[in-house]
């Protein structure tokens, strides 16, 4: 069963007329991510898709309030010479969670971001 | 009966493997080092940074006198891989050139004995240095076996982690399987059909159906959801044979359609009197291997070609091994076949081999020295039967006949059978063997 990693009730202040944009970034090699990030207030099929590494705009910060932001990514990694996942996930090019799992325990991780906006 | 079978071949075999010394593999060794040296290390230590290999090289060649050689040491170190790039998958499998393919795939190996015998009775220590490299030049059959997993690939994984992203806002807020279910149900819906249009509706309906009775014995819990959506999502995954296609594309880059050219060299450092002040180079190797892997047709095959050079100083082996033969020059050239049928496997090799050195003969007229030129010729066939018994157990057969052994030259007839029982064999990671080997 692959493992769910999860980081939960992560805050990020930014200012309510603050274009806010989400970013992956490899770190470790030979990654394949899929990451969805799930805005409330839009129909599920316009949620952005960050293929690999990149970056999405997700809306003002005035639009994020109240609920959680969810993020989702699925991963995986098959180059032998890596032992390690290591993904960097931004909010306007500051870090809010640096995941790193050894190979050993999961090729294939998912990993689960719950974000609130708050004002700043 | 199935197992008196492979008990009695087993049995019979008996006369005829008596004695025979294990068949050299035809491909570019893993380890140029171990393999001029002839040590079949029961560990390779691979160092994934210069700190590692710092304490590698000080734990194991610094002692309480000082520097000395390890007995049954191997090591193997890739420079490129001791830090991260943040390479993306096509990045990884599409070097940009040459020199990039270069960079990545050298790696430097270092093997060392205390067990070289000399004239049959002296223990000497010895060193083997060497470096390996592989190119691979890719093909259109490649390039679209690539993005054909690729994209199988992307699209399990888009279907998930958009499934992930609304599962997580659903498992916050509902309080109960059911109405849980009702918001992701047509969620789940949605994303299969953007996936996955050839779905029927049938299908799509099955497969929500299955969900549903699987998910409701999942307990669901929304205080404490990460057990639940891991579920959840695994029996997504698992529908959708995520570790399938992983499995797959995870084989299929061990051995691509095309062309592969390997590359070692190693050398010999020997030390005949066990003092670092008097050493001798008695022996150097250079080894080329063009591996092509067909595609359609005749996937099941792939041919190679090798090139071997091995150079002997012979005034050291004169000395230090008097009742074998050396020549100085030698060059190994051959093809290789190897076909796979489900659980059958044939391996065809032809190898070459021309031998020279140049002796002595005295002095002409005017006091040069003269040399005469004396050369061999030899030539090894083996055919190789290979058959998966069981996932576990492997029986393999060899026949041929082999170039003539240095310590025994009326011994050529090659007739092996081997049967390998697998037990969860070790990963290359539990050797130390991390680096990519294109094995």
């Amino acid at each position: 069963m692959r493992k769910l990693y999860s980081y939960k009730d992560l805050e990020v202040s930014v200012a309510d007329e603050t274009e806010v944009t989400f970013s992956v970034e490899l770190i470790s090699d030979g990654n394949i991510i899929s990451t969805t990030v799930n805005i409330p207030q839009l129909p599920p099929e316009e949620d952005p898709v960050i293929e690999d590494a990149g970056s999405a705009p997700i809306g003002k910060g005035k639009d994020l309030r109240g609920d959680t932001t969810v993020v989702f990514s699925d991963i995986i990694n098959l180059i032998p010479q890596e032992d390690t996942i290591e993904i960097h996930y931004k909010v306007n090019g500051q870090l809010v969670v640096a995941h790193k799992n050894p190979k050993s325990e999961e090729v294939r991780p998912l990993v689960l971001l719950l974000i609130k906006f708050t004002a700043s | 009966m199935k197992t008196t079978i492979p008990i009695l071949i087993c049995l019979l075999a008996i006369p005829l493997t008596y004695s025979q010394e294990k068949l050299a593999p035809l491909k570019t060794p893993t380890s140029p080092a171990s393999s001029v040296l002839g040590l079949q290390p029961t560990a390779v230590l691979a160092p994934k940074s210069y700190d590692a290999l710092e304490t590698a090289l000080y734990s194991n060649f610094i002692g309480d006198n000082g520097i000395n050689v390890p007995d049954d040491f191997a090591l193997e170190f890739t420079p490129y891989w001791t830090k991260d790039h943040g390479l993306t998958v096509y990045d990884y499998l599409y070097a940009k050139n040459l020199g990039e393919q270069l960079k990545r795939n050298t790696s430097f190996s270092v093997a060392t004995t205390q067990s070289l015998v000399l004239n049959d009775s002296v223990n000497t220590s010895a060193i083997a240095l060497g470096v390996r490299t592989s190119f691979y030049f890719p093909n259109k059959s490649d390039r679209q076996a690539i993005d054909d997993r690729l994209r199988q690939l992307r699209s399990n994984q888009r279907t998930i982690s958009a499934i992930g992203a609304q599962l997580g806002q659903y498992a916050l807020v509902d309080s109960s399987f059911e109405d849980f279910w009702a918001h992701i149900a047509p969620d789940i819906e949605l994303f299969l059909k953007r996936e996955y249009p050839n779905l029927t509706e049938e299908e799509t309906n099955q497969f929500l159906k299955n969900l549903f009775e699987k998910g409701k014995e999942m307990g669901y819990n929304s205080a404490d959801n990460d057990a639940f959506m891991a579920a959840f999502i695994n029996n997504i995954d698992e529908k959708l044979s995520g570790d399938q296609l992983y499995t797959e594309f995870q084989e299929y880059v061990k051995n691509r359609y095309g062309l592969t050219v390997d590359i070692a060299y190693a050398n010999l450092i020997s030390f005949p009197t066990n003092d670092f002040e008097y050493s001798i180079l008695p022996k150097q190797s250079l080894w080329i291997t063009p591996a092509y892997k067909f595609k359609d047709g005749f996937n099941f095959l792939k041919v190679l070609a090798v090139f071997r050079y091995e150079w002997y100083d012979t005034d050291y082996y004169a000395r230090f091994f008097e009742n074998t033969r050396f020549y100085r020059n030698n060059v190994d050239y051959g093809l290789s076949a190897i076909g796979e049928f489900n659980k059958f496997l044939v391996q065809l090799e032809l190898i070459g081999r021309s031998s020279s050195s140049e002796i002595p003969s005295g002095t002409d007229a005017q006091n040069n020295p003269l040399f005469r030129k004396v050369s061999a010729s030899d030539f090894q066939y083996i055919a190789t039967f290979s058959y998966n018994l069981t996932e576990q157990i492997n029986l393999s057969y060899s026949l041929g006949n082999r170039f003539e052994p240095i310590a025994n030259d009326q011994n050529t007839l090659v007739s092996l059978l081997g049967l390998n029982f697998g037990f969860g064999a070790p990963s290359k990671k539990d050797l130390g063997l991390v680096q990519f080997s294109g094995e």
